[in-house]
């Protein structure tokens, strides 16, 4: 197919596209879909057209393409940290409830809570996050599908010092109170470290 | 990696396996409609769906290495997205309640029935594999013209492909054409 084979094609995109999106009326619309049954090349061009258009509308429709951008940005991040060095038992964030735009007309609440998940090298990390105070939050955890002989031990390093929340048998953990800044948790079950993840509070 | 380098979508996986964040973007941008038209298709909300696609990126980058064609990365993703809304399902992640209580909007806003959103994800998995089929710098070209949500000028499109602005007219009708063809091969028309 080479370029000349085309020449002349390339004046109908624009109006393909409006007959399919019902743009297109009288007898503009009745001149191209004569012209579209006369060339099989005209048909072939719209029947690709029409299939992008319809996919296209329905990705414009969704608001949630730059909440998975950045969710898939930062996920390759931690997966290449991840593979890089084996041994911080790095976390993959698959979730982060704060990505997503609020719906159109909502304004954002005063308190709000944030859900994040990770995955870890075995098992899988959730938690919520609840403001308490300005500068401080609650922290809600729960590991997953870890086999471990010894109570899973969380740990979260701030400037007073390090925090620690031992797992229940469930694997729930809880902090009351972490200050407001940029946190690693990092879990252990007896001397292992099983996983370690970085946030923003 | 080079703008103007020419990758299959094979190629692409294996820069990514190499750390490379661009072609992780461009895999992103193939794998997105696919994602989100099964989770649309599933009736989920726009937390879930957010969800479903971590969880699905991050088991399409654990398996990265053992699939090496086009189509298995397409289908593989397409597969995966429908195996975890289940699983969620089944482990009761998915958030119900918010989405009949109406608090959370099910993504795209579509007045097209299940049967309807089924079919529509079937075709965004044919349609992207179709595309793929193109040389990487049409299918590029494609994506930007009619898929990327961004809607970019073509001044844009013409930066980033690394094309004359003027060469990107005739070239889509070309590329369509060419798209067309590989839809019949593949015995799927819309």
């Amino acid at each position: 197919m080479g370029k000349n084979d085309m020449k002349g094609y390339e004046g109908y995109i624009d109006r393909l596209v409006e007959l399919l999106q019902g743009k297109l009326k009288g007898r503009r619309k009745a001149q191209l879909e004569a012209e579209i049954k006369a060339d099989p090349k005209l048909a072939e061009i719209m029947a690709g057209l029409k299939g992008l258009l319809k996919i296209g509308d329905n990705l414009r429709r969704s608001d949630l393409n730059r909440a998975v951008r950045g969710l898939s940005d930062r996920l390759f991040a931690d997966f290449m940290r991840s593979r890089r060095d084996p041994e911080s038992r790095t976390g993959i964030r698959v979730f982060d409830s704060r990505d997503i735009p609020l719906p159109e007309g909502v304004r954002p609440a005063t308190v709000d809570t944030r859900r994040l998940r990770w995955q870890l090298p075995k098992g899988e990390l959730e938690m919520a996050v609840y403001p308490i105070t300005d500068s401080a939050f609650e922290v809600i955890g729960q590991v997953t599908g870890i086999e471990a002989d010894q109570p899973v031990i969380a740990e979260i390093k701030t400037a007073h010092g390090i925090l620690k929340a031992e797992a229940d048998p469930f694997g729930l953990f809880r902090f009351e109170r972490v200050p407001r800044g940029s946190r690693e948790l990092i879990l252990h079950a007896g001397p292992n470290r099983i996983g370690s993840v970085a946030f923003d509070l | 990696m080079a703008s103007k380098q020419k990758l299959t979508l094979a190629e692409l996986v294996g820069k990514c396996l190499e750390g490379d964040a661009e072609a992780w973007s461009r895999l992103v941008d193939v794998i997105t409609p696919v994602i989100l038209s099964v989770c649309r298709s599933m009736g989920l909300t726009r937390e879930d769906s957010l969800d479903i696609f971590g969880q699905t990126c991050y088991l399409l980058l654990t398996n990265l290495e053992r699939l090496t064609s086009p189509d298995k990365v397409i289908a593989y993703v397409a597969t995966t997205t429908r195996r975890e809304v289940l699983a969620s399902v089944r482990r009761g992640r998915l958030f119900e309640a918010a989405r009949e209580s109406g608090v959370i909007d099910v993504i795209g806003h579509s007045t097209a029935n299940p049967e309807q959103l089924a079919e529509q994800a079937e075709e965004t998995e044919i349609l992207m594999k179709a595309i793929w089929k193109l040389p990487e710098r049409d299918a590029r070209l494609m994506y930007h013209l009619f898929l990327d949500p961004s809607e970019p000028s073509y001044e844009e499109i013409s930066e980033r492909l690394k094309i004359p602005v003027a060469s990107i007219g005739p070239t889509r009708a070309r590329c369509l054409l060419k798209l067309s063809r590989i839809l019949k091969r593949m015995g799927d028309l819309f």
